[in-house]
């Protein structure tokens, strides 16, 4: 009786698995077909246009994050509608799964892909896609991984967001200095990151910590990690301890969902905040109390990096295969909102600073010290340094 | 540490108590009634987006409120039938809740709000905050004890109910004799699965006043994920208050206190960072140690005298 229950349990096991590739089998076939009927449609497109077009492959994790994500996506729907005449561009969401990505990429290559562009979380992927097909051209952005492409066909972007976060650095400082309702006017400005020693978060902090300094030396900084990417109640009891206990007019917020507290806790003090990513201020329109504290928010543009690149490729017909192009401020690949809030918050003479600071990171007069690409011991102990100024 | 001395450190302490403080009385409950409930997390999740969205649609707190406290029933029953009923294994049902919970806000925050982060594009109502006059104007503990939200008080007077419901009532008693020894209770006529579904109806309600606090009272929206831990933290909460809502008040409070002092010496201390964050968690694995010894002593020397 027991070995036909055991039996019996191994069976039902077996046919579970069984089921489970099946399903996943399935799944791919699935794609196998999406991917065949883009490529037949884009065949028959290819017969109305004359010559031969690119095929140009933008993978990212998934649309609807409002940020880096969403705007990758846009610059690669940009490229697509104004280069279409030169190249068929994909915009392809794989979510986090990186299996499914690494199948979708394999298609792609498969497909007779020419170009193939992906950020951050992919990075392994891509190299071994770019290892397997030695002709395919690929791009990294946001994690240097150019050396482990064995045939040197791997180029790579990445953002100094320090330099957009140098120009958020001023902003806050000038609030911080000119005696607005509510504020202290303590010259004191404070930083709420998401994780501690984390390179992107880090990158932030560095430029904006410059940037405060830039504006008056004189600017004190107080700073917090949350210790979590989706705690905004631990976000918003640090942010009313930088606001009421240590006299803080702004915080710059670069901590995910996390920073949500911090938003509500600038409502709530009646002080003011920085957002991230994406103009932020937007996440607010029914609340316009939370609203109005945004003075502006740091964004990465993606996607004009990623329009960028691709007009690039199919101007030149190549890309700097092998070389890591870090882009700033002056490339638009990252900068500050400046919509009608911050005109209204920020003075004339914060305005000048800014302007001039653009101008002097543009022409290489001021340098802003990042974080990428350094040790944790060394960033720490350029913030040490920068802080204590 | 002068901040000690400051009224709005305590203050914060007593805020960030309070989420902890109602998911330690949902695991009391359902404890002292023999349930292992690990979905209060995703229970507490699930609860604050329905508050929210309840309240956003029907433009009322109250709704919101009663939607919100419905889900949390809802939800501690899922779990009931899974386990009492069906007899199914309360850890994996715990985790299938909170898988859910996780995945399945994040699916109708967007379906709702167009955002998988945050629940803002929405007008939701929120809890107030209340002053209370006479306590207001003593100095110092009028301004830690008074200006709080609503369900903080609210949860302050559970406490004291659940702990005199659990140990002066009957229906206490029943929970704890279930809980103690299922059988027993069953051959002194105590209808069990009746009892644990009653512990669980509190439970649901705890929790979703846990969750509603994070979303509709010290935050004004939804955010994915906000629970952020605070229901797991529960269960190490119950291990050591052992059931008890007093105890498990003054274990929140230790939780509130370290966690609170984790930001006041990032911003005030030059003391490593990553000591820092462990501050509260070592705080707790220490407190359950000392009790853990102390109580095998104690068996220790019971065995002796018997």
């Amino acid at each position: 009786m027991k070995k036909l229950l055991a039996l019996l349990l191994t069976g039902a096991l077996a046919v579970g698995m069984l089921a489970g590739c099946g399903s996943s089998d399935s799944s791919t076939e699935k794609k196998d077909d999406a991917t065949a009927e883009e490529t037949t449609e884009e065949a028959e497109d290819g017969e109305e246009a004359s010559g031969e077009k690119a095929e140009i492959y933008v993978f990212i994790k998934n649309r609807g994050d409002l940020s880096y994500w969403d705007s990758m996506a846009e610059g690669g729907d940009r490229a697509k509608a104004d280069m279409a005449d030169k190249a068929n561009i994909y915009v392809i969401e794989t979510t986090e799964d990186l299996q499914a990505n690494l199948t979708a990429m394999y298609e792609a290559a498969d497909a007779g892909a020419d170009l193939i562009i992906t950020a951050s979380d992919f990075k392994d992927n891509l190299v071994e896609i770019a290892n397997e097909y030695p002709d395919l051209g690929t791009v990294i952005i946001s994690e240097n991984v150019i050396d482990q492409a064995e045939n040197g066909n791997m180029y790579g972007i990445d953002f100094s967001v320090s330099e957009a976060a140098f120009l958020a650095g001023i902003a806050a400082a000038d609030v911080a200095s000119q005696g607005l309702d509510g504020t202290s006017a303590g010259k004191t400005v404070g930083f709420i990151g998401g994780m501690d020693e984390t390179v992107v978060i880090q990158e932030f902090f560095l430029g904006y910590i410059q940037g405060a300094k830039y504006y008056d030396p004189e600017t004190k900084i107080v700073y917090n990690y949350v210790g979590a990417w989706n705690d905004p109640d631990t976000a918003r009891t640090q942010a009313l301890t930088q606001y009421n206990d240590a006299q803080a007019d702004a915080i710059f917020a670069c901590a995910g969902g996390s920073g949500n507290g911090v938003h509500s806790a600038a409502a709530e003090a009646g002080k003011y905040v920085i957002g991230v990513d994406s103009d932020q201020s937007l996440m607010y329109e029914e609340d316009k109390d939370i609203q109005s504290r945004f003075i502006t928010s740091v964004i990465k543009e993606g996607g004009n990096a990623i329009y960028a690149t691709i007009e690039k490729y199919l101007a030149e017909g190549t890309l700097p295969y092998g070389e890591y192009e870090i882009m700033g401020v002056a490339d638009e690949a990252a900068g500050i909102v400046e919509n009608d809030l911050f005109n209204s918050l920020v003075s004339d003479h914060g305005k000048e600073v800014i302007a001039q600071a653009k101008s002097d990171i543009a022409d290489g007069t001021v340098e802003v010290v990042g974080a990428i690409g350094k040790e944790q011991d060394e960033i720490k102990s350029l913030i040490d340094e920068y802080i204590n100024q | 540490m002068a901040f000690l001395a400051s009224p709005s450190f305590w203050f914060s302490v007593l805020a960030s108590t309070t989420p902890v403080m109602l998911a330690t009385l949902a695991a009391n409950i359902v404890s002292q009634a023999g349930i292992f409930n690990l979905a209060i997390e995703g229970t507490m999740l699930i609860c604050a987006l329905a508050g929210v969205l309840a309240s956003a649609y029907s433009k009322s707190l109250l709704v919101g409120a009663l939607v919100g406290i419905a889900f949390g029933i809802l939800v501690s029953f899922v779990l009931g039938y899974f386990t009492l009923v069906m007899r199914g294994p309360m850890n994996a049902c715990g985790v299938a809740i909170n898988l859910t919970a996780t995945g399945g806000t994040v699916f109708v925050l967007v379906l709702t709000a167009g955002s998988k982060i945050t629940s803002s594009s929405l007008v939701s109502k929120t809890f107030p905050n209340i002053t209370i006059p006479g306590l207001k104007s003593i100095p110092f503990i009028g301004s830690v004890l008074s200006g709080h939200n609503f369900i903080t008080y609210v949860g302050w007077i559970l406490v004291a109910l659940t702990w005199f419901l659990l140990y002066k009532t009957k229906l206490g008693l029943n929970i704890r004799a279930v809980g103690e020894n299922e059988e027993a209770a069953q051959s002194a006529g105590i209808n069990v699965l009746k009892t644990r579904f009653i512990a669980l109806t509190f439970c649901g309600v705890f929790c979703a006043l846990g969750g509603m606090y994070l979303s509709m009272g010290s935050l004004k929206s939804f955010t994915a994920g906000m629970v952020s831990g605070r229901g797991y933290l529960s269960l190490a909460m119950q291990a050591i208050s052992q059931g008890n809502p007093v105890l498990g008040f003054l274990s929140s409070l230790l939780y509130g206190f370290s966690d609170t002092i984790t930001v006041y010496l990032q911003l005030y201390s030059d003391l490593d960072l990553k000591l820092i964050d462990a501050f509260p968690y070592v705080f707790i694995i220490v407190v359950l140690t000392i009790l853990q010894v102390s109580k095998s002593k104690a068996e220790a020397r019971r065995a002796k005298a018997a």
